[in-house]
């Protein structure tokens, strides 16, 4: 069984957020202070540390650069802050993964499960929908052999689409899973860049072929030829 | 500041040397011409001596014949004038008249005559006349005024390169101070100086370093406070959201969050409003034009696929507005949004920028029309949205010296004016 540690001061989260992590088959080890969080991620058999920034004792940033002076274990950083030179600084200090507050039970699994294939070697990082290759690694699509010329939003959403080939997914989840706004964002940000990576591929609105939009549903990628 | 100085120099300079040059130049003349009348009279007076050792003027003439030569003597022409008008030695000009008891020199025709009266054995009077040219007179005379101008041109051009020297050690620090100014208007917070030149600019260089730190110290306070802010506001709020979760009426769950989606929104406006003085004082401004056309040209593809007309008039200049790029960018995206999101779709939409006095970007479409223009300038909407976008466009626009007005376009349906102050360029 996977350990989770959650570090987290705020117990109302804390609660909440085992609660549903141990309804999905996780074990949860939580603490409110990072130098008892700090000591539970080293001392103790730990799978995976989901860290919030704003601890009572010690900030979490600091947490995060003891964490990774001794340890590999993969964390994933809950921050109220989502500046993207805050984001980018915790992933410089080795974060694997980010959450921005307030974040769903649901969205938190998802990143844990997609962390964890991640350290597991499990998931492919390349995709292949028809004559579209997505590299993740690489941060590289190709349509028909041709590298597309993609804005990070946009490569986001492909990747996401393209792990999710054949399923509708809600514009709500794209907010959550690409732009990380579980709970909202701009209505038309999905849309307008759904337009933009339509124009990429090739296709319109009216004649799709690789996009998908069901109104009012959401939009899926499927493969033209199948 | 540096070809100033460099211009004082050489003014100061010229006028000094100039005014050394002229008199010099006139002694130099004067000197030549004392030079060569003085050897000229040294001539006359040793020819003088000899024919005055003569009893009679026979022997006069023939003692004078002997020591000139044809009339020369020495190059220069020599005569020998009696009382009675007699002349030995070279010819004089029938026009001269020679005086017989004036020692010295005398205009003459092509240079000057010098004099030397000599009174033989027998107490007859003579006049011993050499001539000196003009060419010996001011022998060496335009050398002497070409070295001299030399020597004053090389002496200017030095203390200009010397000024030119000592003005680079006051005008670098002082270029540095002004880039280094530059950028920190730029937004570099981190940039300093070395305090360097005369003491002023040095010490100017030492306070500009003391305001950039307290600026840097400000804006990582307003940074700090933010975040914190955003920490103790969301935290709270995420553990509602958890909570609201689970729920198990559906119904009674989506009033809940609609309600709380409100709240978050409006939390997520104020944090947002916190951070942009800390945003507004790290801009060095925005091309306004640039942004334009770029955000009409984001939505474009949106327009196609939605199948509305939309018409985009951007002029070619370049107008730097004074808000950050990042809140002129939400600011038009909040026009542009609420075109997409409040009419349907096939509505049809013009941007519109116009530069003058004021830089001004129109958003109109072809829809229905606010219900109540009041409401939304208040940043509060009556259709459906928190009206938070217009309420972010108005404060960007304020925030840039300008306002917001809302009205009805030519097909009665919205029109959004955003103005800003323009920039004077430098």
């Amino acid at each position: 069984m996977t350990t989770i540690l959650l570090i987290e001061d705020d117990h109302r989260i804390r609660e909440s957020i085992a609660g549903a992590l141990a309804n999905q088959g996780y074990a949860i080890k939580s603490e409110r202070e990072g130098m008892e969080g700090l000591k539970a991620a080293v001392e103790e058999e730990t799978d995976l540390v989901v860290l919030d920034l704003g601890l009572p004792d010690m900030d979490g940033m600091q947490v995060l650069k003891l964490i990774r002076a001794v340890s590999e274990i993969p964390v994933i950083v809950a921050t109220a802050r989502d500046d993207q030179e805050e984001i980018v600084r915790l992933l410089d200090l080795g974060a694997d993964d980010y959450v921005v507050k307030p974040y769903s039970a649901k969205h938190l699994e998802a990143r844990i499960r997609a962390v964890l294939r991640r350290m597991g070697g499990e998931e492919s990082t390349i995709v292949t929908v028809g004559d579209l290759v997505i590299d993740q690694d690489a941060h590289e699509a190709r349509l028909d052999g041709e590298l597309l010329e993609l804005a990070a939003k946009e490569f986001d959403m492909l990747a996401y689409l393209a792990t999710n080939a054949g399923k509708m997914i809600s514009k709500r989840e794209i907010l959550a899973q690409v732009w990380r706004l579980p709970y909202g964002g701009a209505d038309k940000t999905v849309d307008v860049h759904l337009s933009w990576l339509r124009r990429k591929l090739g296709e319109t609105a009216a004649e799709p072929r690789y996009i998908h939009t069901r109104r009012g549903v959401g939009v899926k990628l499927v493969d033209p030829k199948a | 500041m540096r070809f100033r100085l460099n211009l004082v120099a050489l003014a100061v300079t010229s006028m000094v040397a100039l005014a050394f040059l002229f008199p010099l130049a006139s002694l130099v003349d004067r000197l030549a011409e004392d030079r060569a009348l003085t050897l000229a009279e040294r001539d006359a007076q040793l020819v003088a001596r000899i024919v005055a050792a003569n009893s009679d003027l026979v022997g006069a003439g023939t003692a004078f014949a002997r020591v000139t030569s044809n009339g020369k003597l020495l190059g220069r022409d020599v005569s020998l004038i009696t009382a009675d008008g007699r002349t030995f030695g070279a010819p004089i000009p029938a026009s001269e008249e020679t005086p017989m008891d004036v020692a010295g020199s005398v205009p003459a025709e092509g240079g000057q005559a010098v004099l030397v009266p000599a009174v033989g054995a027998d107490g007859q009077q003579t006049v011993v006349r050499v001539f000196v040219t003009n060419d010996e007179l001011n022998q060496g005379v335009v050398r002497s005024w070409l070295l001299l101008v030399l020597l004053t041109v090389t002496l200017v051009m030095i203390a200009v390169a010397v000024t030119d020297r000592l003005a680079r050690s006051i005008v670098g620090p002082v270029e540095e101070l002004g880039e280094a100014a530059a950028r920190l208007g730029e937004g570099d917070f981190s940039t300093r100086v070395d305090p360097d030149g005369p003491a002023e600019v040095a010490a100017t260089g030492v306070q500009f370093n003391r305001l950039a730190s307290e600026i840097g110290r400000l804006i990582q306070s307003e940074r700090e406070t933010a975040a914190d802010l955003s920490h103790r506001l969301r935290t709270p709020l995420m553990a509602a959201r958890l909570r609201i979760e689970q729920i198990d009426d559906p119904a009674g769950r989506a009033d809940v969050t609609r309600d709380l989606d409100e709240i978050e929104r409006s939390i997520d406006h104020a944090i947002e409003e916190l951070r942009r003085p800390a945003r507004s004082l790290a801009s060095g401004g925005t091309v306004f034009e640039d942004t334009v056309r770029a955000r009409a040209a984001f939505w474009a593809p949106l327009a196609e696929d939605q199948g509305r007309r939309f018409k985009v008039v951007v002029p070619l200049t370049a107008t730097i507005v004074q808000v950050p790029s990042s809140d002129l960018n939400a600011a038009i995206d909040a026009l542009l949004g609420n075109v997409f999101a409040h009419t349907p779709e096939g509505t049809g939409y013009r941007v519109e920028a116009e530069v003058g006095d004021r830089a001004v970007l129109t958003v109109s479409d072809e829809g229905a029309g606010f219900s109540s223009d009041l409401a939304t300038l208040r940043g509060q909407s009556t259709a459906g949205s928190t009206g938070l976008g217009l309420d972010i466009a108005r404060k960007t626009a304020e925030a840039g010296g300008g306002s917001m007005t809302v009205g009805r376009s030519a097909s009665n349906g919205a029109c959004i004016q955003l103005s800003f102050q323009p920039t004077p360029a430098n």
